[in-house]
């Protein structure tokens, strides 16, 4: 395991999970949200373990944020909180 | 530089080492502007070209790790962001 | 050693590098450029062609076996997708009415004063054109 890599990549998922909690747009978050699945992926890849990387991406990208964009497209896009 | 490749192999993954950190920083560079971004479309651009650089990040992973399985993952994740791409278009 | 590997590796360098060149030229674009329109243009193109350079790199260091085919097909696809999926951010943020970032003198009525926060008034664009896109937004959908 290349702890560099793994490090920096840790650190963005943290940032992209802040990210996601306070941007008001629901859709941004959505979208943040997709790319925190992204690289949620490669770090399983960088730990060797191929299948599980392989249902996150499919999962991450593929199901959950459609299903998200999906429910936004019903309701109002922007959170009050 | 020519040092490391007359050794061959041994320099070279190094080289793919220093790629992908490279490609990491570069991404961590555009999430910034993800998150900055005014609108939405500035997001799902970032995410679009995280993706990209993700794909060619799995593909450096596979030829580090010398394992040829890796590069189903890179070809899945090029048809989700292109579907992800879409789906955010569509709405 | 044979000095064929030598070459194979001194050629994948070369490309590695021009490829790595071109991804960070377009990050550096898609971050510097006032306005979503140039954003994406820079993203669109460099990527693409960065990716591209990349992959032929690993293609040539990985010979002639089945895992080149595949990184083959991958890139194939990338030039395939992402001109298409750029194409169709464009059209979708034009319909909601993200206008292009003009240059300062003929300034467009619905310009809202913002925040000259860091370069001049160039980034009231960006967030003008959020303006017109929510309110279009209310009245589209």
């Amino acid at each position: 395991m290349i702890w560099v890599l793994d490090i920096t990549m840790l650190l963005f998922l943290v940032v992209c999970a802040i990210a996601a909690i306070s941007i008001k747009d629901l859709l941004s978050a959505v979208i943040i949200l997709s790319g925190y699945s992204l690289i949620m992926a490669i770090v399983w890849v960088e730990m060797h373990s191929v299948d599980v990387g392989f249902t996150e991406a499919a999962v991450g990208a593929g199901i959950t944020t459609v299903l998200f964009i999906a429910t936004l497209a019903r309701t109002e896009g922007r959170s009050e909180d | 530089m020519t040092g490391a490749l007359l050794f061959g192999t041994i320099g070279m993954v190094d080289v793919f080492l220093a790629m992908a950190i490279l490609i990491v920083m570069a991404s961590f560079v555009s999430l910034y502007r993800g998150i900055e971004g005014p609108g939405i479309f500035n997001r799902i651009i970032a995410v679009n070209v995280i993706g990209t650089k993700t794909i060619v990040l799995l593909v450096l992973i596979g030829f580090i790790y010398e394992r040829p399985d890796f590069f189903d993952i890179a070809l899945v994740y090029a048809i989700l962001n292109f579907i992800m791409t879409i789906a955010a278009t569509r709405y | 050693m044979s000095d064929t590997t030598t070459i194979t590796n001194v050629i994948t360098v070369v490309f590695l590098l021009t490829g790595a060149f071109f991804m960070l030229a377009g990050t550096i674009g898609f971050v510097r450029f006032p306005d979503f329109y140039s954003r994406m243009h820079a993203t669109g193109k460099c990527d693409t062609l960065g990716e591209g350079l990349m992959l032929v790199a690993l293609i040539v260091y990985g010979g002639a076996t089945f895992v080149s085919v595949k990184i083959l097909f991958l890139i194939m696809f990338i030039l395939l997708a992402n001109p298409t999926s750029t194409h169709a951010i464009a059209k979708a943020a034009y319909d909601v009415g993200l206008e292009p970032w003009r240059k300062l003198d003929d300034r467009v009525e619905w310009m809202n004063t913002g925040d000259t926060s860091d370069t001049g008034n160039i980034s009231n664009t960006g967030n003008s054109g959020e303006g017109r896109a929510d309110q279009d937004r209310g009245e589209g959908r």
